[in-house]
């Protein structure tokens, strides 16, 4: 990835009806990146990708390729192609047909286009499938067809909207990879829209995190993941435990009554804020009966809770754990039984402080 | 549990109401009654490949032609149009196939009042305006026209609903792989609705090739196809032989274009039809 900025797309406003899709989007999109727009359906991410490949107009902002201001573009003199997320293939052609419509009718040689085709089946691993028709593939198969339709083109941009939503989880793991690795090995920059968390984290160079039309959070999924700028950001990236709590001062908050150590500085004496905990980021320790009553012990960091339920999920248990009325969620790799009681503990640095607002722009304001 | 039972009524229904009948158009077709006994002929058979006959026939698989492409013609645009403006096309749809609900008969009297060269609507307004009259009452123009008008509701809806079926997607992925609406048109939409086209061919050719009551309307008995032919040997001449061999034959070409049309069909997989 060079850092010459490709696509950008400048305080994209988008409505329907009364209904704000998109909310001042403003994404830089450097050549080579491999860049996911994730967030929960109806974020607006899929609107996004269709203002890119020409399908929608944004109400305002523009969209910026290279030098050139493309919103009044036509797609089909984009230099950006998609791939659909039913992958939308020519069911009236065979594989070849579809993969070469486009180079058809820009009236390549017919030379040229097989080359390109047979180029094209190999990068996605579907060599000898020339004749096969379209309604005699399987998902996977399809999906690489419409991958291979769209990358024979040789696009500046390659748009891809949930392509792995309808395959099954090996495969769609699979398929993980082999599209990352297709990224690194053409060079081209691919703008990829999913809800899945995982898929987004695996492949990313750049996260963008979107709900409500707004960004959240933009940056690699380390960062994303690692320090969640708010509440949604941190729910939405893999689980989390999100409790109201109060920032007492400097580097002390107060959860359910009890004084936590943290390594936050800079809010409000008394700023009501969220504290996100990650299930991994606790320490269960089995208490015994003595200590069970009382509900919190002298040393920091730490509370006493009534195991719920414990469920093997291979790796770790997933341990549910009531305290206060309120539910934590726990990777740990012992086995509790419903009914023990555990000490919680939370090293500082695990500790989360968020606004209480759930917006960026909220934020700079 | 076995419920065949439930499918008797049908049968039954098929056996009074089909297979009874063709029986005896294929007794009548091949049988003469020679003093009394009854003895196996295929006289009316080469009958009807007499030119007389031949040429009736020929004649109707023509007009019927020229009838089914000026359908498609007309047809295809409108569906398109239906099919692309989703909410208003459906009550655009509505109106077109309003007249359906009327009886047949009825719409062809209607056609027969607006022609009619002295006293019809249409030449009644043409001569107050001192323009030329239009003659084409008792001609095979007008008995296309009848066709054309009672059967292009039959090429429009299985042409619709194969456009409707199409994946909007799909024609957005045509757009991003370069194609212009024209080509869009051509390369994607067209092939596509291919089944379609070949439902709708086929519901208005058939009745076309077979009908009697527009040429006699609207031919005003000079236009003789081969429906007419068939219709004068059962109730005018009471040639029930000849008339049924000339169905025969017919039934006989329609069979094997419908194969033909079934072939074309299933080789184009994917695809919707109404058959």
């Amino acid at each position: 990835m060079d850092n010459k900025v490709l696509l950008r797309l400048v305080n994209i406003k988008k409505v329907f009806g009364s209904q704000v899709i998109l909310n001042n989007i403003s994404i830089n999109i450097k050549k080579n990146e491999f860049l996911t727009l994730l967030g929960p359906s109806g974020c607006g991410k899929t609107t996004i990708l269709r203002i890119l490949g020409g399908f929608e107009n944004p109400d305002s902002g523009f969209v910026m390729l290279g030098e050139e201001n493309i919103n009044n573009v036509a797609p089909y003199k984009r230099n950006i192609n998609t791939v659909f997320q039913r992958y939308a293939l020519f069911t009236h052609l065979d594989v070849y047909g579809n993969i070469a419509f486009a180079l058809n009718i820009k009236k390549m040689n017919k030379k040229i286009i097989k080359e390109k085709v047979t180029k094209a089946l190999i990068q996605v691993n579907l060599q000898g499938y020339e004749k096969r028709s379209i309604s005699k593939l399987s998902g996977g198969q399809q999906q690489r067809v419409a991958v291979a339709r769209a990358i024979v083109n040789e696009p500046e941009v390659l748009l891809l909207d949930e392509p792995l939503s309808s395959l099954d989880l090996k495969l769609r793991k699979e398929m993980q990879y082999e599209l990352k690795s297709l990224q690194q090995e053409l060079g081209i920059t691919f703008v990829y829209v999913t809800h899945d968390q995982e898929e987004a984290l695996t492949m990313s160079d750049t996260v963008v995190v979107i709900n409500d039309g707004i960004i959240q959070q933009m940056g690699t999924p380390e960062s994303i993941y690692n320090e969640p700028i708010n509440a949604f950001v941190a729910d939405f990236i893999g689980e989390s435990n999100i409790y109201d709590g109060i920032m007492i001062r400097d580097e002390v908050l107060e959860l359910f009554g009890h004084t936590f150590k943290c390594v936050d500085k800079g809010f409000n004496e008394n700023e009501s804020i969220d504290v996100v905990i990650r299930p991994e980021d606790v320490r269960l320790t089995k208490v015994s009966n003595s200590q069970k009553t009382t509900n919190h012990t002298s040393r920091n960091n730490q509370l006493i809770g009534k195991v719920t339920d414990c469920i093997f999920k291979g790796v770790h248990y997933e341990t549910c754990i009531e305290t206060f009325g309120e539910e934590w969620v726990i990777h740990d790799t012992e086995n509790f039984v419903p009914g023990d009681y555990v000490s919680i503990e939370v090293d500082p640095f695990n500790i989360h402080i968020m606004k209480k607002h759930r917006q960026v722009d909220d934020d700079e304001s | 549990m076995n419920r065949k039972w439930l499918a008797y009524p049908y049968i039954i229904w098929m056996i009074v109401f089909i297979l009874i009948p063709l029986i005896m158009v294929i007794y009548y077709g091949f049988t003469i009654d020679d003093n009394g006994s009854v003895v196996f002929t295929l006289g009316y058979i080469r009958k009807a490949f007499e030119p007389i006959y031949f040429k009736a026939m020929m004649k109707s698989f023509l007009y019927a032609g020229i009838a089914t492409v000026i359908c498609f013609l007309l047809a295809y645009p409108l569906a398109l149009i239906i099919a692309k403006k989703d909410t208003k096309g459906s009550s655009m749809l509505f109106v077109f196939i309003l007249p359906m609900w009327m009886n047949f008969l009825l719409r062809t009297y209607a056609w027969l009042t607006l022609l009619e060269t002295n006293n019809g609507v249409i030449n009644t307004l043409l001569k107050a305006l001192n323009l030329p009259t239009l003659n084409i009452i008792g001609t095979p123009n007008a008995v296309i026209l009848g066709m054309v008008y009672n059967f292009l509701p039959f090429m429009v809806l299985p042409i619709y609903n194969a456009l409707a079926k199409i994946d909007p997607y799909v024609l957005e992925a045509a757009n991003d792989l370069g194609a212009n609406a024209i080509q869009r048109l051509i390369k994607v939409v067209f092939p596509l609705s291919i089944p379609g086209v070949m439902s709708g061919v086929t519901m208005v050719f058939m009745p076309a090739v077979t009908s009697f009551v527009i040429p006699n309307l609207l031919g005003s008995g000079k236009v003789n196809l081969i429906g007419n032919l068939i219709e004068q040997q059962f109730l005018m001449t009471y040639n029930w032989g000849f008339g049924s061999a000339m169905s025969l034959i017919l039934m006989v070409i329609i069979l094997m274009s419908m194969g033909f049309m079934q072939k074309i069909d299933n080789n184009l997989e994917g695809g919707v039809g109404i058959w």
